[in-house]
């Protein structure tokens, strides 16, 4: 079953009012699939283009009204890409973040990307759909925490974000740059040595969340530079020799200074 | 549900959209779990040759499309089963040629979609990854 999520108001059809051809969310399998969100007045329909602050502001108050009228809830959302038009503004962005997912936050990854029509930020959302569902999840949405380390070096940086969430039958994980497990620290090196520290970080985080990597669905790279795909490449074979997961790998502007960044979806 | 803790690979009919086993990438052309198929990211492979089509953007986009169809549809799926779509463009103007040619392939309740723009590889104006929904009834 596949069901349309209708704009809750007017202002949120960027189908009617802009021609974007999208739904604004897409609810099938338990899982509800939001498209990308800019600042729109829900009312008026109009761009309110201000400050990440504003904007992602506004973008939550929109997801508020649309997961709300999909019986969902902020507090549901397993999974979010933020999108940010630069990078420097990535504390501030967490700043008016943290305040709407205070507790338990989704797995996340942030990139600094141009997003559509010169906004500063873009949200894309997945979440658990409503609780008539959860009969048939087993998990309605659960934050994995269990670490034997500090791979994902969350708890080194008090980051709106929690390392992976189950959802159902999956498990989502949050971009996880390279760190070093011992310390919590970056690991500044080579694109292969990254991908390498990455890999064996989430193999970890995946096991313990009853995952592993030989049950990853999708892996999502963001690489600084394009032309650094075949470094990244040499190394991730390694990690996925049989079947490999779905893939896509994009050059885009990362946190940190970091040179990769992957995520993924997992079999739970 | 039976199979529905199976996790496997998809691929398409015709070979040459293979791009994964062609170019011998560490990825898989899909994946289909439970009530999901996972594409990875998809660009303008020419079905007959396997090269690249770069042509103006809505011909790499139409043509990022049937390959996408053809790919669902090895698989028991197809366009009208998309749930979410994400799309990465080269060149943020090319926007609205995008949705142009979206309406030609969705002409009604269309997917959930994040449209970014990006640094893509092989010179791509445009990639399209994808989550559907499996066919009701998979032929394996």
């Amino acid at each position: 079953m596949r069901d349309v999520i209708p704009a809750p108001v007017t202002g949120l059809d960027l189908r009617r009012e802009y021609g974007h051809h999208q739904s604004p969310a897409i609810r099938a399998g338990g899982l509800i699939f939001c498209s990308g969100m800019v600042a729109i007045n829900p009312e008026t329909a109009e761009r309110e283009h201000g400050t990440v602050t504003s904007e992602a502001r506004r973008i939550f108050e929109n997801l508020k009204l649309l997961l709300e009228s999909a019986g969902s809830s902020l507090d549901r959302i397993v999974q979010v890409h933020a999108m940010i038009y630069d990078r420097i503004e990535y504390d501030v962005l967490n700043r008016a973040y943290r305040q709407y997912v205070p507790s338990a936050p989704p797995a996340r990854t942030v990139m600094s990307v141009q997003v559509e029509a010169g906004f500063k930020v873009m949200l894309d959302v997945t979440a658990a759909a409503e609780a008539r569902e959860a009969a048939a999840m087993t998990h309605a949405r659960q934050v994995i925490d269990r670490r034997s380390s500090d791979a994902d070096g969350s708890r080194h940086s008090d980051l709106p974000l929690s390392p992976a969430i189950r959802a159902g039958d999956f498990v989502f994980l949050s971009g996880m740059a390279a760190i070093d497990p011992a310390t919590g620290e970056p690991v500044h090196g080579t694109v292969a040595a990254q991908t390498g520290q990455i890999l064996t970080n989430m193999a970890e985080l995946l096991e313990a969340a009853g995952s592993s990597l030989a049950k990853v669905v999708k892996v999502g790279v963001l690489i600084y530079s394009m032309l650094e795909y075949e470094n990244m490449n040499s190394v991730y074979r390694e990690f996925f020799p049989v079947d490999p997961p779905a893939r896509t790998v994009c050059g885009a502007g990362l946190i940190g200074g970091h040179k990769v960044e992957i995520e993924c979806v997992a079999l739970a | 549900m039976i199979g529905r803790r199976l996790r496997s690979v998809i691929e398409p009919v015709n070979p040459k959209l293979n791009v994964s086993r062609n170019a011998n990438l560490p990825h898989s052309p899909g994946i289909r779990v439970g009530d999901y198929i996972f594409l990875s990211g998809m660009g303008p492979v020419d079905p007959v040759t396997g090269g690249r089509n770069l042509g103006p953007i809505a011909e790499q986009i139409r043509q990022t499309l049937c390959n996408m169809a053809h790919m669902l549809e090895s698989a028991g799926s197809g366009l009208d089963r998309i749930v979410k779509m994400t799309v990465v463009l080269a060149d943020s103007r090319d926007f609205d040629e995008m949705n142009r040619v979206w309406r030609e392939f969705f002409p009604t309740d269309p997917p959930a979609r994040t449209t970014c723009t990006l640094q893509l590889g092989n010179g791509n104006g445009v990639e399209i990854e994808c989550i559907a929904l499996a066919g009701e009834s998979p032929s394996w």
